[in-house]
């Protein structure tokens, strides 16, 4: 897993530029995509806030 | 008093967990005004998709969103196959009325799947669909048949909220 950006305070604008980019790219993406391929990763996307949840509620931290 | 609902974009949330200003802001602020968010599917899907494929920056950016999600007062529910079924022929008669284009298609998946959470905010950055708020407005009441939901940026909210507007 990586949390290597976990305690960052901020983004450069370099940052922020890829940031928008991927992110207008994954739109189109998964727009495109299968209602299938739509709904794997939804459920990758749901099980990984609900194992944040739960490490959170076993450790009492913010991860 | 009713839950007070605002569906935050992909990339408004990335810009919180980037520690985008404007997008802190908007977030804080209507936390402080007892609002909730929510996260559509289409934009668990992006997220998702970010932290798979991207270059290292924006992947680590989407997967720590991902687990904040809950930490900032957002949720998400899942659609059942009737609501998808029925969100991809409103984008379809969306596009097919002119509002905008194919290549926006998955700006409509995201906007009427808040109108679906019944969100009467959705926050974004996309400039297309900003453009065209009024109409998209105007289109979820009579295409779609859906309750009013407003399109704002993080830059309106903060402008709002803080008392300016």
């Amino acid at each position: 897993m990586n949390t290597r950006h976990e305690t960052r305070t901020g983004a450069t604008s370099a940052e922020v530029g890829e940031m928008s980019r991927e992110a207008d790219k994954a739109r189109e993406e998964v727009s495109r995509m299968t209602r299938d391929q739509k709904s794997e990763l939804e459920s990758a996307a749901r099980a990984k806030i609900r194992g944040a949840k739960s490490a959170r509620a076993t450790c009492g931290t913010r991860l | 008093m009713p839950e007070r609902l605002a569906a935050l974009d992909s990339k408004v949330l990335l810009g919180i967990q980037a520690i985008i200003p404007d997008c802190v802001q908007a977030h804080g602020l209507l936390r402080e005004a007892k609002f909730l968010f929510r996260a559509t599917p289409t934009v668990l899907q992006e997220l998702e998709r970010l932290e798979e494929n991207a270059p290292e920056f924006t992947r680590a950016l989407a997967q720590n969103t991902l687990f904040a999600l809950p930490t900032w007062d957002v949720v998400s529910a899942s659609f059942t196959d009737t609501e998808t079924e029925v969100t991809e022929i409103h984008v379809k008669r969306v596009i097919e009325r002119g509002i905008l284009p194919e290549k926006n298609r998955g700006d409509l998946f995201a906007l009427i799947e808040a109108a679906y959470m019944d969100c009467p905010l959705f926050i974004t950055t996309k400039e297309e669909l900003l453009a065209k708020r009024g109409d998209l407005t105007l289109a979820l009441v009579d295409i779609c048949g859906m309750s009013n939901l407003y399109i704002f940026s993080p830059p309106e909210i903060v402008h709002f909220f803080k008392g300016e507007g």
